[in-house]
């Protein structure tokens, strides 16, 4: 009873916490490893890292997704995907796609495939000074990647990483959700520029309600009314998820049709400018790295791929976590980090020395 | 202590949000799952579609009947910018092509230079044709660097 009338007592200094907490969220400071600008195109950036300590002559270059911000390869100092290549001497580049607007509403896939990316691969070779790099995709900028491969058949490219990239939509939550023929894409794109990136995020965070909606903010409550909660990490993770770009709607119209309504990315029915888009066609050394918690891009999804792959040098990797946790969840310094730098680290030598 | 004491006193309630969660948890999901769920959320989404377009629109005829620069001034603004900006992206690419080929170019030259001193070092008579021949090489690269500057 007298330990039930002090938790009472202390509610308002846990509400006064709690508050602090989110309300001060915004401020966190992610992305914090310094970086340079090397080119810049319509809302594209392209950055690199600045390091003392590069070793590997193939350049790294990173590409998320288009509804998320790509400060997830580099959340939080001691937490970032990007400190972690530095330190084991690689050369980061990262390609931002910015914050899409209304002016962006006819910018498609074929924009960011065959256009944006290649131009930032020709600015990483330039500035760097290597002939060829490694292409790290994380999600949809694992798609955006591979399509770009599957037609630049001579694209100075040696190692594709895929992170948890949407392959097969069949059977998928995305399908039921997106699929139905209520979903107008086309009366969409005619007349909107863009999906709102809250709406984005909406919608994916109903696919888990319960833990998105209540568990998150429960959880974090019950840390602070145990004195656990650890400001620094959950801040940083809070902010990213609530920086939604909008969705180009005609890169959204474009997605949801051939990946989720129509299964052609899986399929090879997928058209750029004229190119069939044909994974078979990629013959970079392959990592494909999968979570077993995915319920974005769903592990079952993405194995398919493997049998789609011809290339001589295709790797699996398989994680424990989730779509984002894999890579960015507190484990992955001790884990998916290390391997995926053990398969980099042979591949990312200078031929010549061979 | 005290905070100890506080989770033990917090447990049983904690379990039973938990168990409600817990049990709640796959329900929802099941109906997000389902085909009606998409439904209503396509629906809702162009619903959003159409009220952000009528706003916009009425919106944007209150500002252009103030004579100042609406969203859509601004748009088709970004997009002439934006024809620019690939214009001079492609004079960016062709440069950045042609300065490779320089470079590429003047290896090449100084690689012969290097190579024609060489055979000249190793040739122990007639030292003033040697010199000659190495100048000559040296003033074609040049020449032919400054042509491809032009």
């Amino acid at each position: 009873m007298a330990s039930m009338f002090r938790d009472m007592l202390r509610l308002p200094a846990t509400l006064l916490e709690y508050s602090n907490i989110q309300l001060t969220t915004p401020d966190a400071v992610v992305g914090a490893t310094p970086k340079d600008v090397v080119w810049t195109y319509r809302k594209t950036t392209l950055y690199r890292y600045r390091s003392n300590r590069r070793t590997h002559p193939v350049p790294i270059l990173l590409t998320f997704a288009l509804i998320n911000r790509p400060d997830i390869f580099d959340l939080r100092p001691g937490n970032s995907f990007v400190e972690f290549l530095l330190a084991e001497g690689f050369d980061v580049y990262l390609v931002d796609w910015g914050y899409a607007d209304e002016e962006d509403a006819d910018t498609g896939l074929e924009d960011y495939a065959l256009t944006y990316l290649p131009r930032a691969v020709r600015e990483v070779r330039r500035s760097s000074g290597a002939e060829e790099i490694t292409l790290i995709g994380w999600c949809i900028g694992a798609a955006l990647s591979g399509m770009y491969l599957s037609v630049t058949p001579d694209a100075p490219v040696r190692n594709w990483v895929p992170l948890t990239m949407p392959f097969d939509a069949s059977n998928s939550t995305y399908e039921a959700m997106l699929g139905n023929e209520e979903l107008d894409t086309d009366w969409l794109e005619q007349h909107a520029a863009y999906l709102p990136g809250a709406y984005v995020d909406t919608v994916n965070k109903l696919l888990k309600p319960v833990p998105n909606y209540i568990g998150t903010p429960l959880r974090l409550f019950r840390q602070v009314q145990d004195g656990t909660a650890d400001k620094a990490s959950y801040q940083p993770m809070a902010k990213w998820v609530a920086d939604n770009p909008n969705f180009a709607m005609r890169a959204f119209r474009q997605w949801v049709t051939w990946v989720y309504k129509e299964n052609r990315l899986a399929t090879g029915r997928i058209r750029l400018r004229g190119h069939r888009v044909d994974l078979s066609r990629i013959q970079q050394s392959i990592l494909v790295v999968t979570a077993s918690r995915d319920h974005i891009a769903p592990r079952d999804g993405t194995l398919p791929l493997l049998d789609v792959l011809t290339s001589p040098d295709v790797d699996h990797l398989d994680g424990v976590g989730g779509h984002i946790g894999l890579m960015a969840g507190s484990r992955a310094k001790g884990d998916i980090w290390p391997r995926i730098r053990d398969w980099l680290e042979p591949r990312s030598q200078d031929r010549r020395s061979d | 202590m005290a905070e100890a004491s506080g989770n033990n006193a917090d447990r049983p309630y904690r379990q039973y949000l938990d168990d409600v969660l817990a049990a709640a948890s796959p329900g929802l999901e099941e109906v997000v799952n389902s085909k009606a769920f998409g439904h209503m959320l396509s629906q809702t989404a162009g619903n959003l579609v159409a009220l952000h377009r009528l706003g916009n629109d009425a919106l944007d005829l209150v500002i252009r009947n103030a004579r100042l620069a609406g969203r859509s001034d601004v748009t088709s603004l970004h997009r002439q910018l934006s024809r620019n900006e690939d214009k001079l992206e492609m004079v960016l690419e062709s440069v950045e092509r042609l300065e490779d080929e320089l470079a590429e170019e003047r290896r090449r030259n100084a690689a012969l230079v290097e190579e024609a001193a060489e055979r000249d070092a190793a040739a122990p008579a007639r030292p003033a044709r040697r010199t000659s021949r190495s100048t000559g090489a040296a003033s074609r690269s040049t020449t032919g660097d400054a042509d491809q500057e032009k």
